[in-house]
């Protein structure tokens, strides 16, 4: 029952990717037009504010019935705009249902691919990497980050040095849940990094003492995760809490909009990468990456909405 | 470093997924089920008419296969930490099977209350999926699904005289550390039944412990 394709498949589906990836260029991809981007400090790269998380969502292994869905929502989010995906060793299947996903939309080119490394295994960075290149079905990631810094003072000089061969073009670290903020601080500022992935939402704001002025102070990029504290913010909201009336006139329509507006909005925050599994859910998401964009005096009106419910 | 994971950080899958793979593994394996119910019945049989030494030899079977399938084929592709589950499900199975072979401590002696159990796990278990909403498609039989063959394990152990406190700890513990924090995140009743019996378990144990027969 375990997901095994042929060499045949594997050989074809590798061809694809390669492929693409050569049809691609190895540089920016152009920002949708009509989408909010920002620029990726360290190159100026404008990347879509809103990206798509794979943590539980796309781990559904060879279950046919389900990859069939995940692709359909990998769909809605590209023609959305989307372009970042992130995903992890950590996350079970979710980096072959992308590959799978891609695969079948022929969508290798159309993706900002940010992948982890996860391994205690100081020594083994490279493996991880290609195995990670084989799930996807490609040979080069635009973005690694050495996941929950697991291990990161060994694979920081390996992924340095992979960018600087060109096998992946930025390089960065992850937490979550407002863990290890004290060692992210220390290595942000003393390690140059291309990217800094962490919690930050409407109700985890730690981010903002000190690693976001940070980030922006030292030119890192921001990605959110757990936008929507894993789906419990939105169920909370949704149960029972009308959406203000004036969140129209920052173009928000339900709450997830409203939520990742407020994190997107943040002047250091880049991209947030909230994760459904449902194609409405992603049409939702990825329609708060349009203007207008609530300023500072808007979000500190959606901060006290929130806290009068 | 570890510790600073928490519960949903072992349970990288959602609640469909989970779900589903009952569904997908019904779909692969039937008609085994009745295979496998077969097992069960006859182990039950055998345990409440004081002829127990067969019954570790036929849970044997029910372990060792779910290790496997469920397990390590199925839903480690998907939880890593599924691959060490199901290898001490495997091990389980085979320590049911020395005990068989051994045939050491296994002498006529009737517990209905663990008859009783034993039976729930078996007749009942199965009606969880459609009296907590799921389909009838993802229903959990014994020697197929772990929930039920832990129950009806513990039920049946509780029939034997001796070696039961060393064959009690792999389910005891899939109990508490496997079954509850899977119903937990997952949404998944059956693991709060299987936590509920395994105390139930526990405390005639201790009770009759104290009272001063033997466990």
């Amino acid at each position: 029952m375990s997901y095994r394709c042929s060499r045949r498949q594997l050989l074809a589906a590798t061809a694809g990717g390669v492929v693409s990836a050569a049809m691609r260029p190895w540089s920016a991809l152009s920002a949708p037009a009509g989408l909010v981007s920002k620029p990726i400090p360290s190159t100026g790269e404008a990347l879509p504010v809103i990206g798509m998380g794979t943590w539980r969502t796309f781990n559904v292994g060879d279950d046919e019935v389900l990859r069939e869905a995940r692709t359909r929502v990998l769909q809605a989010f590209l023609d959305g705009g989307g372009q970042m995906i992130d995903s992890s060793p950590m996350y079970g299947s979710s980096q072959a249902v992308v590959g799978h996903g891609l695969y079948q939309l022929g969508a290798f080119g159309r993706v900002f691919s940010a992948e982890k490394v996860w391994t205690w295994d100081g020594s083994a960075t490279r493996e991880q990497f290609a195995e990670t290149a084989e799930e996807w079905r490609v040979q080069r990631f635009d973005l690694m980050q050495i996941h929950n810094l697991v291990d990161w003072q060994s694979h920081m000089p390996t992924l340095r040095a992979m960018k600087g061969a060109g096998e992946v073009r930025y390089v960065g670290i992850t937490t979550s849940d407002g863990r290890r903020h004290d060692e992210f601080e220390r290595i942000m500022q003393s390690e140059p990094l291309d990217f800094v992935q962490l919690t930050y939402n409407m109700v985890d704001r730690e981010a903002e003492n000190r690693l976001l002025p940070l980030a922006a102070e030292r030119g890192i990029a921001v990605i959110a995760n757990r936008p929507f504290r894993g789906g419990s913010l939105v169920d909370r909201l949704q149960r029972g809490h009308p959406l203000p009336e004036w969140a129209a006139e920052i173009g928000c329509r339900n709450w997830p909009q409203f939520l990742l507006k407020f994190i997107v909005s943040h002047p250091a925050v880049t991209c947030a990468i909230p994760a459904t599994t449902r194609v409405e859910h992603m049409r939702e998401d990825i329609g708060a990456a349009r203007e207008p964009m609530p300023d500072a005096a808007t979000r500190r009106r959606m901060l006290g909405y929130l806290a009068s419910l | 470093m570890l510790f600073t994971y928490s519960l949903v950080d072992l349970f990288p899958i959602t609640p469909e997924v989970y779900e589903r793979l009952f569904v997908r593994l019904h779909e692969a394996v039937w008609p085994a089920h009745l295979i496998a119910v077969a097992i069960g019945i006859a182990a039950l049989v055998l345990a409440c008419s004081g002829r127990p030494r067969a019954v570790p030899a036929l849970l044997a079977v029910a372990w060792i296969w779910i290790g496997y399938a469920f397990y390590i084929d199925l839903y480690a592709n998907l939880n890593w930490a599924a691959w060490w589950v199901g290898a001490i499900f495997m091990g389980q199975g085979f320590l049911l099977l020395a005990c068989s072979l051994l045939q050491t401590g296994l002498h006529g002696a009737r517990d209905p209350l663990g008859c009783g159990i034993a039976a729930v796990g078996l007749c009942l278990w199965p009606l969880l999926a459609p009296l907590t909403g799921s389909p009838w498609a993802g229903a959990e039989v014994f020697g197929i699904a772990p929930g039920p063959t832990v129950v009806v394990t513990l039920g049946l152990l509780m029939a034997l005289p001796r070696w039961r406190v060393l064959l009690l700890a792999v389910p005891l513990l899939w109990s508490v550390v496997v079954a509850v924090p899977t119903a937990i995140v997952l949404n998944d009743p059956d693991g709060y039944a299987a936590g509920a019996v395994a105390l139930l378990v526990i405390a005639v144990l201790v009770i009759r412990a104290i009272r001063g027969r033997s466990l």
